[in-house]
């Protein structure tokens, strides 16, 4: 009798310890299931329809974990920066270490800022900026496609307070570790957006680049305009490959000094890369240490999209708001590139504005894709990258002055 | 006007949480003009750079001296038209070797010495690409 009555109460402990009881026995654990089922859509649509699922699918998977009743893998309340009174007292990182579960400490890299400039470091190993070197003009395209990030914020300001605003805004530059990056910065966790949010609508938007943008483009544009062929790019020699990110590293962390580790780490990796005497590092930077910090930024960015941050009004906002500003964006490239077109007698196809949205090199093979639809042999694509590499410094300047003049 | 906005930004939050509207404006403007004078300046340095390097490079090829009788090559079988650049870099060093490889291996096998004078770059008339320019491009961009 006495064993029986044991078993039983041990069921019964386990029972009301379980997350089915949770899941099934509250408002909120219905609301952790709800997000489950919404982890599962986001898996879908990186497994099945390819939406950036480096990203999409740790991030999804992240969301899983992170709303499994009891599995204490996340707690939003050590993020927030609020003690047992109500008082901010700034995050107590010692606290996460020693209370925190696996996200929170994988968490860490995300809001000390350290996985985005890791990511732009793979990033540079990676990126030729030949195109832009050749045809410097291209960054006023990458430049003008940051207007999406600055009129979104115009829109965002109406619903959301200024960190909220901006963190939002930056979707428009279409570069998800800059999201990640200053999302992190600015928003404590414990309002109703997060960073998770954000990273969800920068991704999912991101993989939607092919579908958002060629209607913009062959609606701001005639197909006189998209018919223009551009001149051969000149040759950039090694030299001047290599001086570029030195110089780009000066002069954007001298003007824009809270810009410096973006733009520094993107640039380190590119000198990397033009030095052609690092092959080990460029190596671990672009594979190993670029795939670590991938998984590390997805999983752990996911955690933060608990069943508050995303069943709620604010994050179809937010969603809404992020077409808003990729479509801005690329209106904006496409806009300027119009102007371009005219100041230089035709010499310049407006189409290759779009790519100034930093999505690379996503925007610039829809720039490749519309214009070979009117003429297949009209080859813009390494004109567009010209655009898109400026757009990815450009981003991270305006990822810098967001940080300097919103303040938490 | 004013209601209007006040209402919408009630929306969400206390419109005491949120930025003053002339800040937005502000913040937009002053972002917007950053991110381009940030940008311009370094339009203008590479621009400067790349004309210091054409200039060097015009330069050193003025003062190369022609290559003394090199072994090979011959007048080319089809008139070449357009010339882009004159080749400088160490990448280029790459091309003129092989090409130079390619021809010596063509006197090697009809016994004719060939010199080479000059390499360069061709297009057909008319500016468009070449058939296997035209390939290659096509093989990259039509995947996607």
């Amino acid at each position: 009798m006495g064993i029986l009555e044991i078993f039983l109460n041990t069921i019964k402990d386990l029972w009301f310890e379980s997350g089915f009881y949770t899941m099934f026995g509250s408002v909120d654990g219905l609301k952790s299931l709800a997000m489950i089922a919404i982890s599962f859509v986001f898996m879908y649509l990186a497994i099945a329809k390819g939406f950036e699922p480096l990203l999409l699918l740790p991030i999804s998977f992240g969301m899983l974990l992170t709303n499994i009743p009891g599995a204490g893998m996340y707690h939003p309340e050590l993020w927030t920066g609020l003690n047992e009174l109500g008082e901010h007292v700034g995050i107590d990182y010692g606290r996460i270490l020693h209370d925190g579960g696996l996200l929170d400490i994988l968490y860490m890299g995300v809001k000390l800022q350290i996985y985005p400039p890791l990511i732009f470091l793979g990033i540079g190993c990676m990126t030729d900026f030949g195109p832009l070197i050749a045809n410097p003009k291209s960054f006023l395209l990458g430049a003008a496609a940051q207007g999406g990030i600055f009129f979104t914020f115009i829109c965002a300001a109406l619903f959301f307070t200024g960190p909220e605003a901006a963190s939002i805004a930056i979707i428009g530059g279409a570069d998800g570790p800059t999201a990640i990056y200053v999302s992190s910065k600015l928003l404590s966790g414990g309002g109703a957006i997060d960073t998770g949010t954000i990273a969800l609508a920068a991704y999912t938007y991101m993989a939607l680049v092919p579908i958002i943008q060629p209607p913009i483009m062959k609606a701001l544009t005639s197909k006189k305009e998209r018919l223009i062929k551009m001149e051969q790019l000149r040759v950039v020699s090694k030299t001047e490959k290599v001086i570029f990110p030195i110089a780009v590293t000066l002069i954007i962390s001298l003007l824009i000094p809270s810009a410096a580790p973006l733009v520094g780490m993107l640039m380190f990796g590119n000198l990397l890369k033009e030095s052609g005497c690092c092959a080990r590092l460029i190596d671990t930077a672009q594979n190993a240490l670029m795939n670590i910090i991938t998984i590390f930024l997805g999983i752990s960015v996911g955690a933060t999209t608990r069943a508050d941050k995303v069943i709620n009004k604010e994050f179809i906002l937010v969603m809404a708001l992020g077409v808003v500003a990729f479509s801005l964006g690329t209106a904006c490239g496409v806009l300027i590139g119009k102007i371009m077109c005219k100041v230089t007698g035709g010499k310049v196809n407006p189409l290759i504005g779009s790519a100034g949205v930093s999505a690379v090199p996503m925007a610039a093979r829809i720039s490749q894709k519309v214009g070979s639809q009117e003429d297949p042999s009209n080859f813009l694509l390494m004109h567009a990258m010209g655009p898109n590499v400026a757009g990815v410094i450009g981003s991270a300047v305006a990822a810098g002055v967001l940080l300097s003049v919103i303040h938490v | 006007m004013n209601f209007q906005l006040s209402a919408l930004r009630g929306f969400l939050l206390p419109a005491a949480e949120k930025l003053p509207f002339s800040d937005v404006v502000a913040i937009t403007f002053t972002g917007i003009t950053v991110v381009f004078l940030g940008l311009i300046i370094l339009i203008i340095f590479i621009t400067l750079m790349g004309k210091i390097f054409a200039a060097i490079n015009k330069k050193g090829n003025e003062n190369k001296t022609p290559p003394a009788e090199k072994p090979v090559i011959t007048p080319a079988p089809a008139p070449v038209q357009t010339t882009q650049q004159p080749l400088s870099d160490s990448d280029d060093d790459e091309i003129i070797a092989a090409i130079t490889a390619a021809v010596a291996m063509m006197s090697a096998q009809d016994g004719t010495t060939y010199k080479v004078k000059s390499i360069r770059q061709s297009r057909p008339s008319g500016g468009a690409r070449p058939a296997w320019a035209m390939a290659g491009l096509r093989d990259n961009t039509t995947p996607f």
